[in-house]
């Protein structure tokens, strides 16, 4: 019974990450920038969402309304005055502009708000704490619930953004050929740029939910990155739909391994991520496709 | 009224000269097939036309402006369309999602979804079909249908039919002839001469980067084309 439950809360888990992981999906799906810098983005997101609730007491979903659109600025110029320059310096520029992006966010933030562990638990209250038990051993928490619901609703959201709106079409043409996008009349810059934004406000999401389920410092943000890297990984290198198969695989690798020891969470996560990597198909369990950009 | 201008145009790759110091305009209404051995500089001259290859040295002037610095995504909405060499359609996006990716920021002007497959309709019943799924005559009625959904009023084609199938060639040769009589402005890039010739206004044959023959059509002589071609008196071209 306690490994029904570790599937159960591993899948929960996997919601979380399947958050983290969409933004890195798409911008590695449209612009193929594998962006360092995307745990740090969500602690920054989490880190404005804490500010309200503490400095002007809203509520922490009423704080993540009003962060949204200051995050997806964010993710506007964090394109259009860094990533764009880099990416002119071919494939290998973004890798290094985000990795030190990452250093300064982490740095920025430690400058501000102290190496201090925070929460949003608190402030969301029993949605953070409440559960429903179904048996003695098995239970689901609100929280896990809704983490899961917003995994779902972003994704879907994502999908028919790309599958069914003309900005869906520019996005998906770009990926495949920005040049060729350029000619009937894309202007790839401002659509990467909007990409961006989007995958920063998905980051900001995941972030304040992890704010919810547990504690997070400056220093969080390159334990996410992993996660929802291994996550894209596992689901296929950008495919929205894939990234929820994979981050539920990962929690449950990871609930699975913290069963059996709590020191083997972690690695058991890694293991499945190496397994995948080493496997026959060789880049994801379940897809070849790009959905991000199909 | 000159609709496009390119003066003493220059355009590189790396250190190759691929065009060097091409002059020529093209009238609006005009057809004007643009012909050359491979090598020559034609793909090179359109890329740069539209914007998507860098100027290095001239100038393109359209409508009376210098495009300058202009991108080829505004050259678009400014009226230059290009139908690129090899089609370079998206493959994972249906044929309908190609025109519509075209359309969602054309220009006004007669060209929708409705009316450009009405203009082709062998595209209708394959408008959900990805475009990595269409045969080659297929592929380059949908990028000349794409191009019209930007609503362009200088159409620029490259290598028409190259890679197709004779019936392929006459279908969108067909297509062409609709939009050539509706008076479009078309700078299109040709390999078969005889087609080239029956087909456009005007003439323009490039010869290593330069141009060698610029006339009408009407008054030349299949030897002086050819002599142009070449760059010497002898038999020509299939």
């Amino acid at each position: 019974m306690n490994y029904a439950n570790a599937v159960l809360q591993g899948v929960f888990l996997g919601g979380l990450y399947a958050l983290f992981a969409c933004g890195l999906s798409l911008i590695f799906g449209v612009m193929r920038i594998i962006n360092l810098a995307h745990g740090d983005l969500a602690v920054l997101g989490a880190f404005l969402v804490w500010s309200l609730t503490t400095h002007l007491g809203a509520g922490p979903f009423v704080a993540l309304a009003a962060a949204l659109p200051v995050m997806l600025i964010v993710g506007y110029l964090l394109h259009r005055t860094i990533l764009a320059r880099s990416l002119r310096g071919g494939p290998l520029t973004p890798l290094l502009t985000t990795f030190g992006l990452a250093i300064v966010i982490q740095n920025a933030l430690l400058q501000v708000y102290s190496p201090d562990v925070r929460s949003l638990g608190g402030a969301a209250g029993d949605l953070a704490t409440g559960s429903w038990h179904l048996t003695e051993q098995i239970s689901i928490s609100y929280l896990g619930v809704l983490i899961l619901s917003a995994a779902v609703l972003v994704l879907g959201g994502l999908s028919v953004l790309l599958r069914r709106s003309a900005f869906g079409r520019e996005m998906r043409a770009t990926a495949q050929d920005a040049d060729t996008a350029a000619l009937v009349g894309v202007p790839a810059q401002s659509v990467y740029a909007k990409a961006t934004a989007i995958a920063v406000a998905t980051a900001t999401v995941a972030g304040v939910f992890l704010a919810m389920r547990s504690t997070f410092d400056p220093s969080s943000g390159p334990t996410q990155l992993i996660f929802a890297f291994e996550a894209v990984v596992i689901g296929g290198l950008g495919s929205l739909w894939g990234t929820l198969w994979g981050g539920m695989i990962l929690g449950v690798a990871q609930t699975i391994g913290a069963t059996i020891d709590p020191q083997y969470s972690i690695l058991a996560g890694h293991l499945v991520f190496l397994i995948v990597l080493a496997g026959p198909r060789g880049r994801s369990l379940f897809t070849h496709r790009r959905e991000a950009t199909a | 009224m000159t609709l496009l201008r390119a003066t003493e145009v220059t355009a590189r790759h790396g250190l190759l000269h691929a065009v060097r110091g091409v002059s020529f305009s093209v009238a609006e209404g005009e057809v004007v097939a643009l012909i050359g051995a491979n090598g020559a500089g034609k793909t090179t001259l359109l890329r740069t036309l539209a914007g998507a290859h860098p100027l290095a040295g001239g100038s393109v002037e359209y409508g009376g402006e210098d495009l300058a610095g202009v991108p080829a995504h505004e050259r678009v909405r400014r009226g230059i369309a290009l139908v690129p060499e090899g089609r370079k359609l998206f493959p994972e996006l249906t044929v309908e999602e190609n025109l519509l990716v075209a359309g969602h920021r054309a220009r006004p002007g007669r060209w929708n979804l409705d009316s450009v497959l009405d203009a082709f309709p062998a595209l209708r019943p394959l408008r959900n079909r990805p475009a990595a799924r269409l045969s080659g005559g297929q592929q380059q009625a949908t990028a000349i249908a794409r191009a019209l959904m930007t609503n362009p009023k200088l159409l620029l084609i490259d290598e028409v039919s190259l890679g197709l199938s004779p019936k392929a060639v006459e279908e969108v040769y067909a297509n062409l002839a609709v939009l050539r009589d509706s008076a479009a402005t078309i700078v299109l890039v040709e390999q078969d001469l005889n087609r080239a010739l029956a087909f456009a206004g005007r003439v323009v044959c490039l010869l290593e980067g330069r141009v060698v023959l610029d006339t009408p059509t009407a008054g030349v002589t299949r030897d002086e084309v050819v002599t142009a071609y070449f760059g010497f008196t002898g038999a020509g071209p299939a």
